[in-house]
């Protein structure tokens, strides 16, 4: 949040914690309906599910218990309970109370979800079950739409606030609804599920329950770690790839050029991060030759086909190709030497040669020429030269404009 | 691979339909409940996990549930369906059929073990059980279903160590201590949870008491296929070595089998056994920056060349130093050539400093050298590396780690593992 506010976010973050207290206040009534120690053991939860979330690495979102654990606390203890997200709910992201605004806005605002939530719910036939349990299925409908109303403020909330950075409110509520919605409509049945589990079992079924959870969290946690060390190993070897031939910054230069082509042609992130892994380990098999052979390679064009390079991108992409994560780039390695018009090592032509070996071909010749000093409009006469000779037009075209472009952003920086 | 399914299909379908029309017969009224049990039981076979060699299942929860709250004829629908999804879902993975064979063996047996001992002492289901405290009824049915996995268990020992001609001691404790904490878990989720929400809540409460339980299965599935993904990976980019030098080739492969058995024998930890394997793979990994005319020379080399070779732990940390998670075993790359008495390499450490894991990688190391054939010489027999191992323990080798891989090399999967076909003769 910014220092300083406008008028109207002022008034907006005074109603907000007004409203919050005043519901807060008017719960004062039901205190009496349960233990403190219920009360605190719950909060207690509720406050680790904030701290503890669970990443779910596939779909890139947390999952948290909190809401489950609050909606449970509200089901079973009655509206007071709700002072439980109020008090814990925005404790993690303030908790060096250097913005006590912060707080107070996040409490309030949550205080104001949860009292509209367990005004539905027990307007519309819930009963507090740690009080008086009845049958599941009497309580599902006034859960469900406690749910809804809790989603519904929410959200609306939320957006209000972001909405006073980027504008239209709409939008925003709309993007948030989107996933929103369905993570509170499942875990209002939940929290009820909860609920009853700790009116039969007590704190055994919560364990039960929520120990799974626990476990899952580390789990997802390692699994994340792996993935960062994958990615981190291939860095790595990629860093000794670039050292070894002595020239550190180039295979980046020619990543730079085929990530803007990529996004020029539209491809998705995943094809440009195969293209990353391709530019920058394309001339690994390069690393099995005698460094006296190998002066003489590298003396040569690197697009050339003379049989050393040849063999030495198909050892290259014969290393990468029984890997899960880098196979898709074995073939941009081996065939990147192609020509679009069929001279090349391999003889394929035009659309035979994959997409990606033909853009890291077209890239690495413009970071090739600029290696050697050639000014941009020499890069840029020869580029219209070869298009649909060695390059693909179309990418040709492509890093036309790139270059292009570059060149004004140098004359107006 | 396909046909055992095929004929596993077709003699499991007929009995499959036969339980299924009896208890039927039983109770038309509860049909759908088993239909739902039984697809559940099913699905929740894509979440099996494998683990060392064992195959651990949510769908184990739903048939012990099943077996407390239903006839037998129900419980074993229900048992039949999670089978037939277990090997539906089999094709998908890359376990071995035999330890998938013994798994559901055990899965049958201990179920039926538990139904018997159970149901020798109550006739009464659990439905409708009181769910205030553990109750009873509930320990009994949890200790039920143990013994009758323990004693399946020791039949499986007693049969695969007959068949195999294995020690039954040795067997014996390899398969009870798999009989691990996966197994009681599940079971306890199942009976403490499952049995009590299903009779409350019906099918639904039942739903959502397995949800956690499934979240922990996808998450463990995930990781464990994101760390074979990295074995595969490490694998293949230590191809850029033996690209380098092909007497090399299935070498780090090779140190990487050996040293995690020795490693399986030393009082390691799990996250530390983890680590040792991918030392294993990358120990090398320096050779990557030397000339590789100096790898392929057949003759001497010259003080010079030495040098260059000597510096590859070194070069190796340098290269893998960028890696957070693998930081501890940057130590263990860099001392892999120290020795015992102290006229190793890069350091000259004596034997007390040199971390355990790197005298496990040095042995492994030299080991696999032996037994390969280099340029200047032949591969050593089995027996003749052995032997040079001996000679220079306490001077190269470190007397604990040799112990500990003399014990290996007289078990027969070991040497299966590292495609040895003859066994050792003592």
């Amino acid at each position: 949040m910014k220092q300083y506010f406008p008028i109207g976010q002022k008034v907006y973050l005074a109603l907000i914690i007004a409203g919050g207290i005043a519901v807060l206040y008017l719960t004062f009534p039901y205190w009496r309906t349960t233990s403190i120690v219920n009360f605190l053991i719950f909060a207690t939860i509720s406050y680790l599910a904030n701290i503890l979330l669970v990443p779910l690495p596939k779909f890139k979102v947390y999952l948290s218990v909190a809401s489950h654990m609050n909606f449970a606390a509200l089901f079973l203890f009655g509206p007071f309970a709700l002072w439980i997200p109020a008090l814990t709910g925005a404790l993690p992201d303030s908790l060096p109370l250097k913005k006590p605004y912060v707080y107070l806005f996040n409490g309030a605002q949550l205080a104001l979800s949860y009292g509209l939530a367990a005004l539905t719910y027990y307007r519309t036939g819930g009963v507090a079950l740690a009080v008086a349990l009845i049958s599941p299925s009497k309580t599902i409908l006034p859960a469900l739409f406690s749910g809804l109303a809790f989603s519904l403020a929410n959200i609306s909330l939320n957006a209000g606030v972001i909405s006073f950075d980027e504008g239209n409110f709409f939008k925003v509520f709309r993007s948030l609804f989107r996933w929103e919605f369905p993570n509170i409509l499942i875990a209002a049945p939940f929290a009820l599920f909860l609920a009853y589990i700790f009116t039969q079992l007590g704190y055994l079924g919560l364990a039960i329950l929520l120990l799974p959870m626990l476990a899952s969290r580390y789990i997802f946690q390692a699994y994340i770690r792996i993935q960062e060390t994958h990615s981190e190993t291939i860095r790595a070897l990629m860093t000794t790839v670039d050292k070894k031939f002595g020239q550190p910054g180039r295979n980046q230069k020619v990543y730079h050029y085929a990530l803007q082509v990529s996004q020029s042609l539209g491809l998705s992130p995943e094809e440009a991060e195969i293209l990353g892994y391709a530019s920058y380990l394309r001339h690994i098999g390069l690393i099995g030759i005698e460094n006296s052979t190998l002066e003489l390679a590298l003396s040569q064009p690197i697009w050339s086909s003379s049989p050393i390079i040849v063999n030495a991108l198909l050892a290259g992409s014969q290393i990468l190709e029984h890997t899960e994560t880098l196979e898709k780039a074995a073939p941009f390695i081996r065939l990147h030497h192609e020509r679009w018009d069929g001279t090349g090592p391999w003889g394929l032509k035009g659309e035979q040669i994959p997409l990606g070996a033909r853009i890291i071909s077209a890239c690495e010749y413009v970071e090739e020429l600029e290696n050697r000093g050639e000014t941009r409009e020499e890069i840029l006469k020869s580029l219209r030269e070869k298009s649909g000779k060695h390059f693909d037009p179309r990418i040709a075209q492509a890093l036309i404009a790139i270059v292009e472009n570059e060149k004004d952003e140098k004359k107006h920086p | 691979m396909k046909r055992n399914i095929l004929s596993y299909l077709l003699i499991l379908s007929p009995v499959f339909l036969v339980s299924g029309w009896y208890a039927f017969s039983l109770n038309p009224g509860s049909f759908w409940n088993i239909l739902l049990l039984a697809i559940l039981a099913f699905l929740l076979r894509s979440l099996d996990l494998f683990y060392f060699g064992e195959v651990i299942s949510p769908a184990c929860a739903v048939t012990v549930a099943s077996l407390f709250l239903f006839p037998a004829p129900f419980a074993l629908v229900v048992l039949l369906a999670s089978l037939l999804g277990g090997f539906v879902f089999l094709r998908f993975t890359r376990i071995s059929p035999e330890s998938f064979t013994r798994s559901i063996a055990s899965e049958l047996g201990g179920f039926l073990g538990a139904l018997l001992l159970y149901r020798l002492y109550f006739s009464a289901q659990l439905v409708g059980i009181s769910l205030r405290s553990f109750s009873p009824p509930l320990l009994l049915a949890l200790s039920a279903v143990f013994a009758g996995y323990a004693i399946t268990y020791s039949i499986l020992s007693l049969v695969s160590s007959l068949l195999l001609s294995l020690n039954l001691r040795d067997t014996l404790r390899v398969q009870l201590s798999t009989f691990y904490f996966g197994l009681y878990f599940v079971t306890g989720v199942s009976l403490f949870l499952l049995v009590p929400t299903y009779s409350a809540f019906g099918f639904l409460g039942f739903l959502l008491g397995l949800l956690p339980l499934c979240v922990f299965f996808f998450a463990s599935k995930l990781y464990f296929h994101t760390q074979e993904v990295y074995r595969q990976s490490l694998r293949s980019l230590v191809g850029v070595i033996e690209a380098i030098d092909p007497y090399t080739h299935g070498h780090s492969d090779r140190v990487a089998t050996i040293a995690l058995e020795i490693g399986k024998n030393l009082p390691l930890s799990q996250a530390n056994l983890q680590l040792l394997e991918y030392a294993a793979y990358l120990h090398d990994m320096g050779k990557v920056t030397i000339d590789p005319a100096i790898l392929r020379k057949p003759e001497a080399l010259t003080e010079e060349e030495w040098k260059i070779i000597r510096a590859h732990p070194e070069d190796g940390v340098e290269i893998l130093h960028s890696i957070k998670f693998l930081k501890p075993i940057l130590p263990w790359i860099e001392h892999h050539h120290e020795k015992a008495n102290g006229t190793g390499y890069p350091s000259a450490l004596p034997l007390k400093e040199i971390p355990l894991e790197a005298r496990i990688i040095t042995l492994a190391d030299a080991f696999d050298a032996m037994t390969s054939n280099r340029p200047y010489r032949p591969a050593l027999t089995l027996e003749e590396a052995l032997r040079e191992i001996e000679k220079n323990t306490g001077s190269q080798f470190d007397p604990l780690v040799v112990k500990t891989f003399k014990r290996l090399l007289k078990k027969r999967d070991f040497l299966k593992v590292l495609g040895y076909s003859q066994k050792m003769k003592d």
